[in-house]
């Protein structure tokens, strides 16, 4: 489903922040991806969900390399892929319906077709009350599960989560780590990044650990 | 929570300065062709009167009196094509348009009236007016044909600087609307940056995100092309109740292809500039 091979990645001229990366996703697996705070794990992801491209190497999506895809064949692709952002990217001058509901709205899809979709997914995310408000008066751990609902609302194939954890406590962690288990159950392949110990410890799924830039190999099921 | 809000914040692709300018460039460019239309019809109107007719004069020469070139005259007026009909303005007619000048009784038996002759032309056919100028001096050396023909050549001149000015404004006024939207444009799309990204991100085609700006530029440039047009529209019709004939419904229908051209411009330039710059973008 997602395939990296020797892929590196260069900013400007500067020195490789990744560097002959390998791995493949299959259909319907569960990863997380660790290591410490810059070590690169958001600009993997970025390659996955386009938007950016490898300095070297190849990225398949979808059996597709990355780099070849048409630019017109790219919006399929990312409607493929649900993304919860690191820094959330929810529109401030939109309420936190139309911020969940905005993939649907891109499909041209009518909101007769998807309103009470979006309600249901807001009581499962815990914001059924605050369908009205504006981002800006969300706390952060709340801006994180309307990002998640955006991420999932239109049943992408995959989800990729950058830190989707980093603003709640434990708890509310847990009862997010729960949704991405259900929905991986439903069938989707899911990536999660985070530096969070305590929330791959003890898990079942295999975990991808990134150190300077380099995959290296973790112990257990991976 | 209305599904087809704007996806971009409102006014940040095109605010109410903006509007200002379309307003006021679509007010010239409605005067400026308002005013080729009125005077081209008001020029129009006088020169159909004023060609329907001609005046020929006939003064005694050094051996040959008015009268005796008369026959002559006529004769040839008979056999000029586009001649409807043609009558000399009696004597007494005369006399009475001399009188205010001379005093009643002053206009003596000696002295030389002219005579006048009122030719009125056939529209349908061609006249030849220099062709008859040399039949007639040919003729009648004491004969002259007033045909109106330099007060013409004048009008025409005139009407025809307007024309150029008008074009000149026109022209201008479209070169700087464009140029100001298509700086608006650009300056939209800088502050919709990240929303832009997200929106690619998230799935959405080129050609959602510029039909989003195009909303907002479209909604705003008939708004104030609207204004524009009513206001130019309103000064015409004050104009035109001072005068007679000049007021139809064609005119103001001509002006209205000022803002209907107008928006379609604005269209076309904001789809093309956003196109163009989303193809560059991730
Ligand atoms: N747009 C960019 N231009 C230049 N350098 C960048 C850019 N984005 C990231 N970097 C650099 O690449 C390295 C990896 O950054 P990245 O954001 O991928 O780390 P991360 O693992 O996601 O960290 P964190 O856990 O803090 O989110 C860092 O050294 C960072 O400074
Ligand atoms: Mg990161």
């Amino acid at each position: 489903m997602i395939r990296f091979e020797n892929v590196s990645l260069r900013y400007d001229n500067n020195t490789d922040v990744l560097q002959d990366i390998n791995f493949e996703l299959k259909p319907g697996s569960f990863h997380f991806l660790t290591g410490s705070s810059g070590a690169g794990k958001t600009s993997l992801l970025k390659l996955i969900f386009l938007a950016g491209k490898p300095s070297g190497g190849k990225v398949f999506l979808f059996n597709q390399d990355s780099a070849r895809l048409p630019r017109a064949a790219l919006p399929e692709i990312r409607r493929r892929i649900g993304v919860v952002f690191q820094e959330f990217r929810l529109l401030d001058h939109l309420t936190i319906y139309e911020n969940v509901s905005l993939p649907l709205r891109v499909c041209n899809i009518k909101e007769t077709q998807y309103r009470s979709n979006i309600l249901e997914l807001m009581n499962w995310v815990g914001l059924g009350d605050r369908i009205n408000a504006f981002p800006t008066t969300l706390s952060g751990g709340e801006q994180q599960r309307a990002a998640i609902a955006r991420a999932v609302v239109g049943r992408p194939n995959v989800i990729i989560a950058d830190e989707p954890t980093g603003n709640v406590d434990t708890e509310i962690g847990m009862r997010l780590m729960r949704l991405f288990a259900e929905l991986n159950k439903q069938g989707t392949t899911i990536l999660i990044a985070t530096h969070d110990k305590q929330l791959w410890e003890g898990s079942p799924y295999p975990r991808l650990h990134l150190e300077q830039g380099s995959l290296v190999p973790t112990y257990g099921e991976y | 929570m209305a599904g087809n809000s704007q996806i971009l914040p409102r006014n940040s692709v095109a605010g109410p300065a903006l509007g200002a300018v379309t307003a006021t460039m679509c007010f010239l460019a409605c005067l400026a062709l308002g005013a080729v239309l009125s005077v081209n019809k008001a020029a129009h109107n006088w020169l159909t009167q004023a060609t329907g007719a001609v005046t020929i004069q006939i003064t005694d020469t050094e051996n040959l009196t008015a009268r005796d070139q008369l026959q002559a005259v006529e004769r040839v007026l008979k056999r000029t094509r586009g001649i409807k009909t043609y009558e000399i303005i009696p004597e007494e007619k005369l006399i009475g348009l001399l009188e205010p000048w001379l005093g009643t009784g002053n206009v003596t038996a000696d002295l030389p009236i002219p005579v006048m002759l009122d030719v009125s032309l056939n529209k349908e056919q061609r006249f030849n007016e220099n062709g008859l100028r040399i039949e007639l001096s040919a003729v009648a050396p004491g004969a002259k044909l007033d045909t109106h023909g330099r007060w013409r050549q004048n009008l025409e001149r005139g009407v025809q600087t307007l024309r150029v000015l008008a074009s000149l404004i026109l022209i201008l006024v479209t070169i700087a609307t464009a140029t100001v939207i298509i700086f608006a444009t650009r300056a939209g799309l800088g502050t919709n940056k990240q929303t832009v990204e997200v929106l690619h991100l998230i799935g959405a085609r080129d050609k959602f995100i510029s039909r989003q700006f195009e909303r907002q530029f479209l909604t705003l440039s008939l708004l104030s092309c609207a204004i524009g047009y009513v206001a130019a529209a309103s000064i015409f019709h004050l104009l035109f109740t001072l005068m007679t004939d000049m007021e139809d419904m064609q005119f103001y229908l001509l002006l209205l292809s000022v803002p209907v051209l107008s928006i379609l411009m604005t269209w076309l330039i904001i789809r093309n500039f956003v196109i163009r710059t989303l193809a560059k973008a991730l």
